[in-house]
């Protein structure tokens, strides 16, 4: 699994606060990407595999919720945690709405931010690793693409159940 | 038979004579008195003072006859009463008008009338003064002039009559107008006797006896001591005295009573030019409008707190992001700096803690920001739900037991009754409970008799929880400040100053209070909340069985 991992990618407007969070999430993946807000962060998405996002919510040009609406609609599944100063329901319940996996309160422990993103990054990477080997697969059969298409979804979902399983398992020991 | 004369002003005349009161009233001397003086003077049988009614006349005073009324149409005087000159009948029988007239054929058998009509003050013919005998005759120059001085004195009597009368009435009137008026009012003279008091002054200062018995008296006499009367005799007596010196208008002076009531108080001297004639005290029960002031003044005051906490609550929101990302930086920073540290140990021990502190400090803004936001936050957007207040204590109990027992605070709850339901956010009650437990530790756990006492009373749609620890109270100098933001008489560090105003507008957004009462030897606190109407099934049969 691990290489072809993923890239981490940070958004994150406040520079030192982005700083930190890279820094602490080397750990975690073997290479960490940054942007400055929800535009640039959607260029880096499409130029490179990522297995995670962490974001903040309110930034200047895109906000998190934007980015996170704008990677969905391009058919992207990356997991995104949210860092956010806000804590506002309202924010948090439309960010897991639009498919966000989780989220983190400003100011946050260093190590709750590394173990949430950890979980992330398993399962962006599982997500990865699906999309290689369903790619392959589909290279050799001779079913149309229809067909590639709902096989793809239903082993997607097969695959993701697995995954999500064992961590959450794992998790519990 | 002649024609009646009428006067011109007969209603106003009627109204004249009716305001003399003089008709159909008791015999009396001083009108006697004259009626003999004119009998005496023309030297006739008979005199008389007649009044004119509508119908009749009416005799004030007569001598020589013994009537007291004939009726108006067969009169003489009805004639004097319509000219300014006395009229003067010498022979009857050669008069037209008088000739048949039964009184001159029958009866007193008259011959010779001669009468001066009565005037009112305002112009209008009472009546006559008349002389008249059975036989002709003529009165000399001398005697005309004594019957008309004569006139003038019976029209000063009934004018006396008159202002007597209207000054009984008014009299009468000012009284019971006195007596219903809710202010209780007593009058002296120069000397320091009743003139008069009304039965409200005699109840408000418990007097003995009645008004009218104490009308002339010392009012002393009839009342208890001052110092019964009034929560502080001293300064009555004190201002009494001044005002009595000064002989000034005073308004509103207020007092407290004995018994609690709030009095207020005008004096109002009487002078007759510059001599000082007595005084009027009038005494009005206040108490129900202080309190009604009072009230006002402390939903005033809640509602500027209100105000005030909403606008906090807006700015806190605001600057919640601002804050709360430099936050993160210096947090993280410091855990940074910590796990560094750490794995260079050892000989950074130093170091190790203060990054410590950072961490801690930034906890402690972190709440200070999140709990200014809930201040002022519209959260009602949670759905009330109808819980037990059984369960609602035994939720926070179970919080900070632990707590009291390891510090050996000693934490007594009294019975909580069953089956009482509020309509709450129970997260929220269980913090402002939870709020008040936990001043009430830090404020006896270093003393020596260390205990928080917990009741609970259902008084028809109301609860109470009174949380009460060991500490002597909170002193007067404080007591209003402690539920504003910020303040807070923990040690820097040790509290957000954020606790009691928070508590505070939790329950008042639940439609409940929360106040400290001062008059309680300990430090007494008291939540006051609606009780729900609808109670949960489990209460009910609580009840039943």
């Amino acid at each position: 699994m691990n290489n072809e991992a993923g890239k981490i990618l940070v958004v994150e407007d406040e520079d030192d606060l982005r700083e930190i969070i890279s820094g602490l999430l080397q750990s975690v993946g073997p290479q960490v990407v940054v942007a400055q807000n929800g535009r640039d962060a959607l260029r880096e998405l499409e130029n490179g595999n990522f297995c995670a996002v962490v974001s903040d919510i309110n930034m200047p040009v895109m906000s998190g919720l934007e980015l996170l609406e704008a990677a969905r609609k391009q058919g992207r599944d990356v997991p995104f945690v949210f860092v956010t100063a806000y804590g506002e329901r309202n924010n948090l319940l439309e960010a897991l709405r639009l498919g966000a996996m989780d989220f983190i309160e400003k100011p946050f422990d260093n190590e709750r931010l590394v173990e949430v993103v950890k979980k992330a990054v398993e399962v962006g990477t599982a997500q990865l690793s699906l999309e290689k080997e369903l790619d392959r697969l589909s290279e050799g059969t001779s079913a149309s693409s229809e067909q590639i298409a709902r096989m793809r979804n239903m082993r997607r979902a097969a695959l993701l159940m697995k995954i999500e399983n064992e961590i959450y398992c794992k998790k519990k020991d | 038979m002649a024609i009646i004369p009428i006067p011109p002003d007969e209603t106003e005349r009627m109204r004249a004579v009716e305001r003399t009161g003089v008709l159909d009233s008791p015999r009396e001397p001083a009108f006697d008195q004259i009626a003999e003086l004119a009998v005496a003077t023309c030297g006739t049988n008979i005199a008389a003072i007649s009044i004119i009614d509508r119908d009749r006349q009416w005799f004030k005073a007569i001598k020589g006859l013994a009537v007291s009324e004939t009726p108006r149409d067969i009169s003489f005087c009805q004639y004097t009463i319509v000219q300014s000159e006395p009229f003067v009948v010498e022979d009857a029988l050669l008069d037209s008008r008088f000739r048949e007239n039964p009184l001159v054929l029958d009866g007193p058998r008259i011959r010779f009338y001669a009468g001066v009509r009565l005037i009112s003050q305002n112009g209008h013919a009472l009546g006559a003064l008349c002389v008249i005998h059975p036989s002709p005759m003529r009165l000399g120059e001398q005697q005309m002039n004594t019957l008309r001085l004569l006139a003038r004195q019976a029209e000063l009597l009934l004018d006396i009559r008159a202002q007597e009368r209207e000054f009984r009435s008014l009299a009468s009137r000012l009284s019971s107008v006195v007596e219903s008026m809710h202010g209780a009012i007593l009058a002296k003279d120069q000397k320091g006797h009743v003139i008069f008091a009304n039965s409200a002054f005699c109840r408000l200062f418990k007097a003995s006896a009645s008004p009218e018995l104490i009308t002339g008296a010392e009012f002393s006499d009839f009342s208890p001591a001052i110092a019964s009367l009034f929560a502080n005799p001293e300064y009555f007596l004190r201002s009494t005295c001044a005002i009595l010196e000064a002989k000034k208008v005073v308004n509103g002076e207020t007092f407290t009573m004995a018994d609690g009531r709030t009095l207020e108080r005008d004096y109002v001297p009487t002078f007759v030019g510059n001599d000082f004639q007595g005084h009027m005290w009038v005494y009005r029960d206040v108490t129900a409008r202080k309190n009604a002031e009072r009230t006002i003044e402390r939903q005033r005051a809640q509602m500027a707190v209100a105000a005030r906490l909403s606008a906090l609550g807006e700015m806190a929101a605001g600057i919640a992001h601002e804050i709360n990302n430099p936050l993160a930086i210096i947090r993280s920073s410091s855990q940074l700096l910590s796990s560094c540290l750490e794995k260079r140990a050892p000989g950074f021990d130093q170091e190790v803690r203060l990054s410590a502190k950072i961490n801690d400090t930034t906890t402690r803004i972190a709440k200070i920001v999140s709990n200014l936001r809930s201040l002022g936050k519209a959260d009602d957007k949670e759905p009330l739900v109808c819980c037990e207040v059984k369960s609602i204590l035994h939720d926070t109990l179970e919080l900070c037991a632990a707590r009291f027992r390891e510090n050996r605070v000693s934490l007594e709850v009294g019975a909580i009754p069953e089956g009482v339901s509020i309509s709450c956010r129970p997260v929220m009650m269980v913090q402002v409970l939870l709020n008040l437990l936990n001043n009430a530790f830090d404020a006896v756990k270093d003393l020596a008799e260390k205990w928080v006492d917990v009741e609970v009373h259902h008084h028809g749609s109301e609860i109470e929880i009174y949380v009460t620890d060991s500490g002597e109270g909170i002193p007067q100098a404080i007591r209003d400040r402690i539920m504003e933001p910020f303040f807070t008489t923990k040690d820097v560090g040790s509290g957000t100053g954020l606790g009691l105003s928070l508590a505070r507008t939790i329950l008042e957004r639940h439609g409940g209070t929360l106040s400290l009462m001062p008059e309680y030897r300990h430090t007494r606190f008291v939540v006051r909340l609606p009780v729900a109407l609808a109670q949960p099934e489990s209460g009910t049969t609580a009840r039943a069985g």
